[in-house]
């Protein structure tokens, strides 16, 4: 049997109300799609994320009707997968290696991927692993715009007359709902950390790696990672050889593990009342990505707890020659430089056009 | 010939704004978003350069960035082959636009300092004050032997007991009453370039921000904002041959595709027909 190259998973979502909502400018989209007894006059409505479709019907005018679903969008579903974790990105933790290491030295680290960024200084990034779509509403649960209050304490202000922080506000509610979401974890992108500037993911700075990345990671982990070298993709054209390190097999599937474990106890839950949590996970391994694809019902497995994930990973990663990786890499470390000399000089052009024309502006006002 | 049918979910297309902010960063260092080349995509249809990075990802390969600065170069004969693919988006339009919706962005890098400000009150009337203040972030933004002397001050002034307080009620009592008292130490403020406390305890201003660059722990910055995003789904044909598919099966058969989209081979038709293609437009350059 083959090894496994992705696993796809599919999530069904059960809850009440709305636990993700989009901005007021939304009102402008419903106002536009909605019929004419339906729109909002108001500008203070909290709308809930939706998308919309195209009706095979028309309206009396013969105008297009459109139809809507709910949505728990891809990023709130993320968010609430890795909150424990990441209750919330700050990259203050740049400032300093112990914070930043702490951060990105973690399984959910590894799986979510992670981008830092200073002005000159080397960006910190690695891609996540999973793309997940967004939980888009199952059932026939139809939403209405509902009116709310907000009481707020009597309060004095300056120059206003208005002394009442008391408010009255609009809401889309909805009952029962249910969801469906379906992603994948890529396992070529999880199996190996780039240390690397060479394609443009540098993941954790060399010098740093056994100082702080490795002694974090392994505890996390509980096995000791292998020893960071050269390696090229196996199915890749380019062979240009890349600094990092490769997961082995166990740590694979620990950090798959972790993922689902993670996306098993998965809940989504807003102060405004709604919350949905996830009921059902059902995945499937891709050992040739023809066959086994999304869209067929073959393959597909129930998943109720962590420990029931099992696969053998395809190595997408092979070691280089060690010798010869450094002579290719110093040819590449040149043009690296050179790429960055230039870019510095070009910035440097640019700030000396935009003085220039700034210049001559203020002289042409002056005159 | 061979048809392979790639489908994405929920793929992302920011919307051009001149008043970005955004940074974008590549082996040439960092650069404004404004001010960098863009892929104009019109309605209804893809760029080559999307569809070839996918499918590099698919046959795997590495993806060549499209318009960021890099040593990868894109395997030609996959370039070839987006050309020739066809798409169709079945996302709806609104007056010929994507329906937009709001995306919260976290910020990778932390050039925006925090603008929220809330009331204090200095010399007689309410002045707005730019961030949280702290007795933490205060001994961060003094240093230890100036906090020490303050707390000293404060002592002397209000009370041993003062630490317990709010710093910014400390702030208004000694604004209030004892301005001549703490002269000397606003002038010790300016001499050490502390001038935003020192314009503070004056009551002059409290909108400065107490934000030193090299000590992160008096920083505040912005970790995250919003952004308008238009969510796209859709299908894309793809005209295949034996060693295409071979290239294909080197990939996970999963991408993700333009800002958080999903795209994933759906299936593989044994006929390129003109029925199959039936709506679909041709990638623009």
């Amino acid at each position: 049997m083959n090894d496994v190259r992705s696993i796809l998973f599919k999530v069904k979502l059960a809850g009440h109300g709305v636990v993700n909502f989009d901005s007021g400018d939304q009102k402008f989209t419903w106002n536009a799609l909605v019929s004419q007894g339906e729109k909002s006059r108001f500008d203070n409505v909290q709308f809930a994320k939706k998308r919309w479709y195209k009706n095979d019907q028309k309206d009396k005018n013969g105008d297009d009707i459109f139809d809507y679903k709910l949505v728990i969008s891809a990023d709130c579903l993320r968010h609430n997968v890795f909150v424990d974790d990441f209750l919330y990105q700050s990259p203050n933790v740049f400032s300093h290696p112990d914070l930043l290491y702490k951060m990105i030295a973690t399984p959910s680290a590894v799986l979510r991927g992670y981008f830092f960024a200073r002005e000159g200084k080397t960006s910190f990034k690695r891609k996540s692993s999973i793309t997940i779509t967004e939980a888009e509403q199952t059932n026939n649960a139809i939403s209405t715009i509902e009116t709310f209050s907000r009481s707020g304490k009597k309060e004095e202000r300056d120059q206003e007359t208005d002394t009442g922080d008391t408010t009255f506000f609009k809401r889309e509610c909805v009952g029962e709902m249910t969801y469906e979401a379906m992603g994948a974890i890529d396992l070529r992108e999880l199996q190996f950390v780039s240390m690397s500037e060479l394609y443009d993911r540098l993941a954790v700075l060399p010098d740093d790696f056994d100082v702080y990345y490795r002694p974090i990671l392994e505890k996390h982990l509980n096995s000791k990672l292998e020893k960071p070298g050269y390696f090229v993709i196996r199915s890749s054209a380019i062979c240009t050889p890349e600094f990092g390190f490769a997961f082995t097999s166990d740590q694979q599937q620990a950090l798959v593990r972790e993922f689902f474990k993670r996306l098993l106890r998965t809940q989504v839950t807003k102060s405004a009342g709604g919350y949905a949590h996830v009921t059902e996970v059902k995945i499937k391994y891709v050992r040739d990505p023809l066959v086994d694809r999304v869209d067929s019902s073959e393959g597909w497995k129930a998943l109720s707890k962590e420990a029931d994930v099992e696969f053998l990973p395809f190595s997408f990663y092979e070691q280089y020659d060690h010798a010869k990786a450094i002579e290719i890499i110093k040819v590449q470390d040149e043009a690296i430089k050179k790429a960055k000399a230039e870019g510095k000089e070009k910035k440097l052009e640019e700030k000396k056009v935009k003085a220039e024309a700034k210049e001559a502006r203020a002289k042409a006002q002056k005159a | 010939m061979q048809c392979v049918i790639i489908k994405f979910k929920g793929a992302g297309l920011f919307d051009q704004s001149k008043f970005s902010k955004d940074k974008v960063c590549d082996i040439g260092g960092m650069h404004d978003r404004k001010d960098f080349p863009r892929i104009n995509v019109p309605v209804g249809s893809l760029s080559v350069r999307h569809i070839a990075n996918l499918l590099h990802v698919l046959c795997g390969e590495r993806p060549s960035p499209s318009v960021r600065r890099s040593l990868i170069r894109s395997n030609n004969a996959i370039t070839d082959l987006a050309r020739k693919a066809r798409v169709r988006i079945t996302s709806v339009t609104n007056k010929g636009k994507y329906i937009p919706e709001t995306k919260t962005i976290r910020k990778a890098i932390d050039n925006a300092w925090q603008t929220s400000t809330h009331d204090i009150f200095l010399n007689g009337k309410r002045q707005p004050l730019r961030g949280l203040l702290y007795w933490e972030r205060l001994k961060a933004y003094l240093g230890d032997e100036l906090f020490g002397k303050f707390l000293e001050l404060v002592g002397q002034l209000i009370g041993k007991d003062a630490t317990s307080s709010r710093l910014e009620n400390v702030v208004e009592i000694l604004n209030a009453n004892h301005l001549a008292k703490i002269r000397p130490f606003v002038d010790e403020c300016m001499l050490c370039h502390r001038t935003a406390f020192a314009q503070l305890l004056l009551g002059d201003t409290a909108t400065a921000a107490f934000n030193q660059v090299t000590n992160y722990l008096c920083r505040i910055t912005v970790p995250k904002g919003i952004e308008s995003i238009c969510r796209i789904d859709g299908e894309i044909f793809l005209p295949v041959t034996a060693p295409d598919i071979d290239l294909l099966r080197n990939g996970t058969g999963v991408a993700t595709f333009l800002e958080g989209g999903y795209a994933y081979v759906a299936s593989v038709e044994d006929d390129y027909s003109e029925n199959l293609i039936s709506g679909t437009v041709l990638p623009v350059e």
